[in-house]
């Protein structure tokens, strides 16, 4: 049994040709049963995420497979395969494994180490396994890489750093307060950033937000998503020492808050620290803030700075966890083969001993005068003498599953023995 | 087995119980997995037992609570510190709190091993109330100011990575947030603060109605330097009761006051000498 993967993603394909590739939660059921209609007897998996579309496959020809998977492909897309065919890389047994294990271990994603697409994957696990489109060999292969997926971000840091302007101002908020539920977030504006800042914030459980705009009637329409309170832009100032983080992402040509505005207001807060995050290009707020005491300081350079670093630095974990997916797929080959091996044996002894078993009930059958104890010696004799046989054999084979040469032995005994 | 002996046994395996808390706490900062932090509070879990264990067994042998020389003062108050340290990690359960205040026990365990010595004699006046009283609320006192101290270095160094607006490398992730050291160190001072009163007050009514300090009390070096550390105490407990500041400058007094606490235990004996000093 082969493994292979056929597919493309965003390093091989630019999105116009992944999109009309892609399936949703809507067509994907169906393509599988269509599959299966196709080309029966063949395990398969399709993971289609914004990034990539692969079909994972297991068959007893993976060269076949894979024109097959293709045809499929254009076919239920209503597309000539030309059109995706150099997108397209296909991987076979020790490369697929590998592959799988990359991918499900958030290595090959746009951003290396997001955890989405672990889930992504078992999305697409499931839908093949409702479908009773799995079987041993992928069951086991994707079990395999849940594992490897999850010992992955245990054993390297590899997720452990944010990769979002919104993720990092949180990480900087969770080291200042130790807790958000009595805390109180305003924003002035209503840029994106900002206010995807302002939603990782709630999330963290903000008990109250605070929203100030130029435009009151957008304030109040943001305020309302919150749960919040809507203030006018030229009350945000006398309503600021309410405010544990303030958000900026007002659009305004100049500095909306000076160091000296901040003084009353840390004053009024009994000098409770407050974390002001300015998301506005250009800069709402005085570098100058930066120097009242209490008062930490963000603006989006800082941010994306600590973003790019924390980019790089998964980039360096990349090794350990190569090493690691390395290692597990050696053991995942390891494991496929001895699989292989154990059924081809199988194999190899059921026809040995249903040629003995026949042949012993014909030789019994002329035989009518022989007892009980006769005939028993003789059905041992037969059983000695076959398992005699095969015990060379087996024990060659089970041996060269480690070392990684069985397939011409599984081949030759096929074919001597005309096995399936 | 000889009682000395049996003492001795006692002290130097909570001295090494007390190393073993410290690396392991050092280490959890860097390598958790490595390092648990649960085995640093188990290792000085098992310090604080053996030192209280020393400390009867001296207890038992001069029949008075052995402060009687340097060495037993300062073991005396590495086994408060030990004692408020696993307190109020059970309280507040802040694993890096380890990191930083078991180095500072284990290096006041390596002054009390060079003067290590047998229990001193004992001046009968010495015993009295009065006596315990003082010792162990000014010991106890002591002891919150050195979990002030550590939380106080942690606040600063967490609020250093934060203004230098860097990413969070492991070892910083680990490091509480501001709001929970503030916190703290605010909840040490307001209880060490009080105890530390009291015990100067009981030092001062006792100095005044016997002869121990003699009736120049006032010019021993102890009591002047107590009286400074006593009033930047004062000056945290009250800045932090008006909110007249918070944060840096806070941690800044708690990091002075304590290195007055530590001269004025540990120093104050090179400029005079008495009962306060050990040295008659």
């Amino acid at each position: 049994m082969g493994i292979l993967v056929v597919g493309l993603n965003h390093k091989t394909a630019p999105v116009e040709v992944r999109e009309k590739l892609a399936f949703n939660d809507r067509t994907l059921p169906r393509a599988l049963i269509e599959f299966r209609e196709r080309v029966p007897s063949t395990e398969a998996v399709i993971l289609s995420t914004c990034n990539r579309v692969e079909m994972y496959g297991a068959a007893s020809e993976v060269e076949r497979c894979a024109d097959d998977i293709v045809r499929f492909l254009a076919d239920t897309h209503s597309l000539k395969s030309d059109d995706f065919l150099p997108h397209l890389y296909r991987y076979v047994d020790r490369d697929a494994v590998r592959h799988l294990f990359t991918v499900t271990c958030s290595l090959d994603s746009m951003v290396v180490g997001e955890a989405e697409v672990l889930g992504q994957v078992k999305r697409a696990y499931m839908f093949s396994l409702e479908e009773g489109m799995t079987g041993k060999v992928l069951n086991a292969l994707f079990q395999r890489a849940f594992a490897v997926a999850k010992n992955v971000r245990t054993s390297s840091s590899i997720g452990e750093r944010k990769v979002s302007v919104a993720s990092v101002a949180v990480e900087f908020a969770e080291k200042i307060f130790s807790d958000f539920t009595d805390k109180t977030v305003m924003i002035i504006g209503a840029g994106e950033m900002g206010e995807l800042t302002l939603r990782h914030m709630v999330e963290k459980g903000v008990n109250t937000v605070i929203v100030a705009n130029r435009t009151y009637q957008k304030a109040v329409e943001l305020a309302q998503q919150y749960d919040g309170m809507a203030i006018t832009y030229e009350s945000f100032l006398d309503n600021m020492h309410r405010a544990d983080v303030v958000i900026t992402t007002s659009g305004a040509p100049h500095y909306i808050i000076h160091a000296k505005q901040l003084s009353p207001v840390l004053h009024a807060r009994r000098n409770k620290p407050m974390l002001l995050i300015d998301i506005a290009v250009p800069r709402d707020i005085h570098p100058d803030v930066e120097n009242v005491e209490n008062v930490y300081l963000y603006n989006i350079d800082d941010l994306e700075k600590v973003v790019n670093e924390n980019l790089s630095f998964r980039e360096k974990e990349l090794e350990q966890c190569a090493a690691i997916i390395e290692a597990e797929t050696d053991e995942f080959m390891g494991w496929l083969r001895a699989a292989d091996v154990g059924e081809v044996i199988a194999q190899f002894r059921q026809a040995l001993h249903g040629i003995r078993e026949s042949e012993l009930t014909r030789t019994l059958s002329k035989l009518p005068e022989l007892g009980e104890r006769e005939k028993r010696e003789i059905e041992y004799l037969t059983e000695r003498i076959v398992n005699k046989i095969l015990n060379e054999p087996t024990q060659a084979l089970k041996q060269e599953a480690s070392g990684g040469a069985e397939y011409r032995y599984i081949e030759a005994l096929k074919n001597l023995f005309d096995l399936k | 087995m000889n009682v000395e002996i049996l003492q001795f046994v006692s002290f130097y395996a909570a001295v090494l119980c007390l190393w073993t808390s410290a690396v392991f706490g050092v280490g959890c900062l860097f390598s958790p997995s490595r390092f648990q932090a649960r085995y640093a509070n188990m290792a000085a879990g098992a310090g604080f037992a053996l030192l209280t264990a020393f400390f009867l067994l001296r207890w038992q042998a001069v029949g008075f609570l052995p402060v009687t020389n340097m060495f037993e003062s300062l073991s005396f108050f590495i086994w408060a510190v030990a004692l408020v340290y696993l307190v109020v990690e059970h309280v507040a359960a802040l694993p890096t709190l380890s990191s930083f205040l078991l180095p500072v026990i284990a290096l006041f365990t390596l002054v009390a091993v060079v003067i290590v010595q047998g229990p001193g004699s004992v001046d009968p006046k010495l015993q009295s109330a009065w006596f315990y009283l003082h010792v162990i609320f000014a010991f106890i006192g002591y002891a919150t100011f050195a979990v002030a101290f550590a939380a106080a270095v942690m606040y600063l160094l967490q609020r250093r990575q934060l203004k230098s607006k860097k990413s969070f490398d492991s070892v910083f992730h680990r490091l509480p947030s501001l709001e929970v050291l503030d916190r703290l160190n605010q909840q040490l001072i307001n209880m060490g603060f009080p105890l530390f009163t009291v015990a100067i007050a009981v030092g001062i009514g006792w100095a005044h109605r016997s002869e121990i300090l003699g009736p120049n009390w006032p010019n021993d070096p102890k009591v002047v330097f107590t009286g400074i550390t006593w009033l930047l105490y004062a000056a945290l407990f009250h800045i932090r009761l008006l909110s007249v500041a918070r944060g840096k400058r806070v941690a800044h007094l708690t990091i002075i006051a304590f290195v007055f606490v530590v001269f004025t235990f540990l120093g104050t004996r090179y400029l005079a000498s008495g009962p306060h000093e050990f040295l008659k």
